[in-house]
């Protein structure tokens, strides 16, 4: 069974995020992006509206969403201001680890307060040295009664100033690599945790993104996490969910850059006609598309993965190094298309293209999501078609396919130069290259 | 590899100098510049009071007579230090050679000292809210009245638009329905005429420190005399300077890869993952090979057309093909090299986002890579 067609609820929420996409972020997007600001009432109108935290389970007061309702609504919001998209969803981020995890009590103190009296989390495991190698944290965890001290900094966090909890990942001992990450939900208000001033960056300015400082802070028992060594996988496990939506950040980034430059494109004028009617125009809106379904196609079968149980960590890094690569490229066509405009801040596209340059960036890098894939290739993708030495290519046989014919119809495959033998028994030795007969496999009849 | 180029100890030395130049005038303030949108006319001043506007200027105009290299070398550096929003090369090299080739010896004499010395900024207005790529749609009309020539109409994304103390401006003097090569003709339109205004910069994504702004000629006056060249030329001028102008912006993107390839270099060495340097990943090698020999690639071309212009000789199409390619691999350099930098590549205190930024426009002024593209089509008797 496969089937597209989404459910009325799922229609519902698409149709309410877009609402707010349009009427919320839309207008608010480029005076925030011009502040350098994270629009926090915005976040509030989207806490209100229901299109934040929507995976927070119903147990704990949440909406019980899945990750399918995730990319429908990033996409809209996404369409509008990447960087709210960022900002609204990295919740969810932040707070997937605890989902995830077995720990009841700290499900049952934080998830109620973030799905119902709008708290924020935010999620913390790079810091200024370590990025792509989660398992070099540094940020140190050190053993004090039943809970942890805990000392360092983590960088480049998203809502990190304006976070009432952080999930925390750190580590007993960076020489111990995986088996010392531990992590932990951290309080802004607890003594010892500061954070720096908003990070300078090209895009996402209306995301808030900064160092936090951890100087001495002690961490209750109650409030780990994972224990040293669980750290590591459940970072992944959170990432293998988190991924496809950045995937959907950016389908909905390039829906939109794409829907801007077909509009101008109709509009304006060069040599007599208008730009929609040059086939140069033409060929790089049909690629734009292209690129659009793909995109959503992939973060929707991560998404559903997700959805059904399955591990989707594979499908994911998949749709979020495709997603986020061909993001860029479409905008940047779709700013070429506006050519000089494009430049310009008079039009949306500068600012999507700065927004979206980072999604091939963080939550792993394209890199980072490549060696994920291949890691699993090599490591344990079952192929279909038979091992290379078995391949029946059958030339210079004669009729072998058929039936009754006269003549031979074993097919002996020499293992090193490909040659193909036809009689009953292998050959003494392979007439080209002289390995042995033994080593011919039987590759037909099967 | 060594250039191909006649490279003497003189420019060898003039390069240093300018580099240091740079460092010291330019580098530390330019951050500020950004914010402001502008750039301090004093620094101008200090360019020219260095040797370094219009080197090739005519002893005459207090020039230094200098070859073409010279030109060569100020965009290079520039672009190298990240510091393109100082449009020296399109006041040197793009807009005084207007004046230089079709003004009058008393136009010049009034003019380009002033060029050298930076009292006298620069630029030029062909484009149009609606009319970029196809400048025979342009619509500012200068009209003829009592010996003097009044303009009517906007000019857009003009660079140095508002430091500029002349403008070359394009207008159509032959009727709407002329054919552009006998209808449009220059002009060049002083910081005091009456009628003449201007927006404020443009807001852009990147060459933030550059004043791009919005013309405005409503009812402007100028003299009779400062009709440049013939009437009804202009059009036939635009294409005649489109070589250097374009040769220049190959030039500057070329210089802007190689700094962009350095600098990740040197931060792939620096910057260690997973127990060792970036630079040990087979990937991080990869990329900067492909990256380094679509760089040599490009050098080789650029200076063949450097020499070939120097040379006299009309390299129209293949300027137009360095233009296209150099730019947009200039453009592909800078955001492989901005991955590179994982997230720090994201933060604007370092250099490699503005390299980002600034090479985006490459593609587009000058004519874009599709205007590009037409005229070798063209080339090739398509
Ligand atoms: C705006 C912004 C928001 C962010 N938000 C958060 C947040 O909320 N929480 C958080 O924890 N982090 C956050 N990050 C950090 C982000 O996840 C990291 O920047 C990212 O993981 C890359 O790490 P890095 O910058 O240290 O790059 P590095 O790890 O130093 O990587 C540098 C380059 O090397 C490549 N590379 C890495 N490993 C290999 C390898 N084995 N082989 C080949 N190439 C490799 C990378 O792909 C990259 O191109 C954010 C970053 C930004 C810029
Ligand atoms: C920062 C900046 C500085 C500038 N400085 C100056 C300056 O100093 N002086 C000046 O006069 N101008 C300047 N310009 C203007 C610049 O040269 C124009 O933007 C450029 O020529 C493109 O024109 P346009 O923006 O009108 O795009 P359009 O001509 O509207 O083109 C839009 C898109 O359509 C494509 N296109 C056009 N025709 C065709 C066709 N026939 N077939 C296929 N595709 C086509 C173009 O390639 C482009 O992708 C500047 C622009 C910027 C952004």
């Amino acid at each position: 069974m496969l089937d597209f067609t989404l459910s009325e609820s799922q229609s519902k929420l698409r149709e309410r995020a877009r609402q707010f996409a349009i009427t919320e972020a839309l207008p608010a997007a480029w005076r925030y992006d011009e502040k350098d600001e994270i629009p926090l009432e915005i976040l509030d109108r989207a806490f209100d509206a229901g299109i934040m935290n929507t995976d927070i389970p119903k147990k704990y007061g949440g909406l019980g969403y899945g990750l399918i309702e995730g990319a429908l609504l990033t996409e809209e919001i996404a369409a509008a201001c990447p960087g709210l998209a960022t900002s609204i969803f990295d919740n969810s981020l932040g707070f997937e680890p605890l989902v995830l995890s077995d720990k009841e009590a700290l499900k049952e103190k934080y998830l109620p307060r973030i799905a119902r009296d709008n708290r924020r989390i935010c999620f913390a495991t790079s810091e200024p040295l370590m990025g792509s190698d989660v398992a070099g944290i540094m940020c140190r965890a050190t053993k004090d009664g039943d809970g942890y001290v805990l000392n360092g900094t983590k960088y480049w966090i998203t809502n990190g100033g304006v976070a009432d909890y952080m999930t925390i990942f750190a580590t007993v001992d960076p020489e111990k690599k995986h088996a010392g990450i531990c992590a932990f939900i951290v309080e802004k208000e607890w003594d010892g945790v500061r954070t720096g001033l908003p990070i300078p960056k090209l895009g996402q300015r209306t995301s808030n993104t900064v160092g936090i400082n951890l100087k001495n802070v002690r961490v209750p028992g109650e409030n780990v996490l994972a224990e040293p060594g669980e750290g590591f996988v459940l970072a992944m496990r959170t990432f293998a969910r988190t991924r496809p939506i950045i995937g959907a950040f950016a389908v909905g980034a390039a829906r939109s850059a794409m829907e801007y430059a077909l509009d101008y494109s109709k509009r304006r004028r060069a040599f007599g006609g208008k730009l929609s009617a040059y086939q140069a125009t033409q060929f790089k809106l049909a690629e734009m598309y292209q690129k659009v379904e793909t995109m959503r196609l992939l973060v929707w079968k991560a998404a559903w993965e997700a959805d059904k149980g399955l591990d989707p960590t594979i499908s994911a890094s998949i749709a979020k190094f495709y997603a986020t690569e061909a993001a860029v490229q479409v905008i940047n066509d779709a700013l070429q298309i506006f050519g000089g405009y494009g430049y310009t801040r008079m039009y949306p596209i500068e600012k999507l293209l700065r927004d979206t340059r980072l999604l091939p960036i963080y939550e792993g890098t394209s890199e980072v999501q490549r060696i994920i894939v291949a890691g699993y290739l090599l490591g344990s993708y079952t192929s279909i078609m038979p091992p290379l030495d078995e391949v029946p290519i059958l030339i210079g046989g004669g009729d072998v396919l058929e039936e009754g014919k006269a003549g031979s119809k074993t097919a002996w495959r020499c293992p090193l130069c490909g040659y193909v033998h036809y009689g009953d028994e292998a050959p003494e030795e392979c007439p080209y290259c002289f390995v042995g007969g033994r080593g011919f496999k039987k590759v037909w009849p099967k | 590899m060594e250039r191909t180029l006649p490279i003497s100890e003189e420019h060898v030395i003039f390069r240093e100098s300018l580099r240091k130049f740079i460092a010291a005038e330019i580098i530390e303030r330019y951050a500020d510049w950004e914010q402001e949108g502008i750039i301090p006319r004093e620094i101008w001043k200090k360019f020219g009071e260095n040797g370094y506007l219009c080197p090739w200027a005519s002893e005459e105009y207090a020039g230094s007579g200098a070859d073409y290299l010279y030109s060569v070398i100020i965009t290079e550096e520039l672009s190298r230090a990240g510091v393109g929003s100082l449009f020296v090369p399109l006041h040197n090299d793009i807009v005084a050679p207007y004046i230089d080739s079709y003004g009058t010896a008393e136009q010049k004499a009034r003019w380009l000292p002033g060029c050298v010395s930076g009292d006298i900024i620069l630029a030029v207005a062909m484009t149009e809210p609606e009319a970029g790529s196809d400048l025979a749609a342009i619509k500012t009309t200068a009209v003829k009245k009592n010996g003097r020539w009044v303009l009517n109409g906007q000019k857009t994304f003009i660079s140095n638009g508002i430091l500029s103390d002349l403008v070359v401006v394009a207008a159509r003097t032959g009727g709407a329905d002329a054919p552009a090569n006998q209808a449009i003709s220059l002009f060049v339109v002083e910081r005091e005429a009456r009628g003449f205004s201007r927006g404020e910069p443009i807001k852009k994504i990147g060459l933030k420190a550059q004043d791009t702004a919005e013309l405005f000629f409503d009812d402007c006056e100028i003299p009779g005399e400062n009709l440049l060249g013939q009437e009804g030329m202009g059009f036939i001028y635009l294409m005649q300077k489109l070589q250097p102008e374009r040769l220049i912006c190959a030039v500057g993107a070329q210089a802007a890869a190689e700094r962009c390839l350095e600098m990740t270099v040197e931060y792939a060495k620096e910057r260690k993952l997973f127990g060792k340097p970036l630079s040990k990943f087979q990937n991080t090698q990869f990329v900067l090979a492909e990256l380094a020999a679509e760089i040599a690639v490009g050098r080789s071309f650029v200076d063949d057309l450097i020499r070939a212009h120097m040379d006299g000789k009309s390299v129209m199409n293949e300027t137009c093909m360095a233009k296209f390619w150099v730019t947009e691999m200039a453009k592909r350099v800078a955001d492989r090299c901005l991955q590179i930098f994982g997230g720090y590549g994201y933060c604007t205190e370092y250099p490699i986002s503005r390299f980002y930024l600034d090479a985006r426009i490459q593609t587009i002024y000058a004519g874009t890579s599709e205007v590009m593209k037409l005229i070798i089509a063209r080339f090739m008797g398509l």
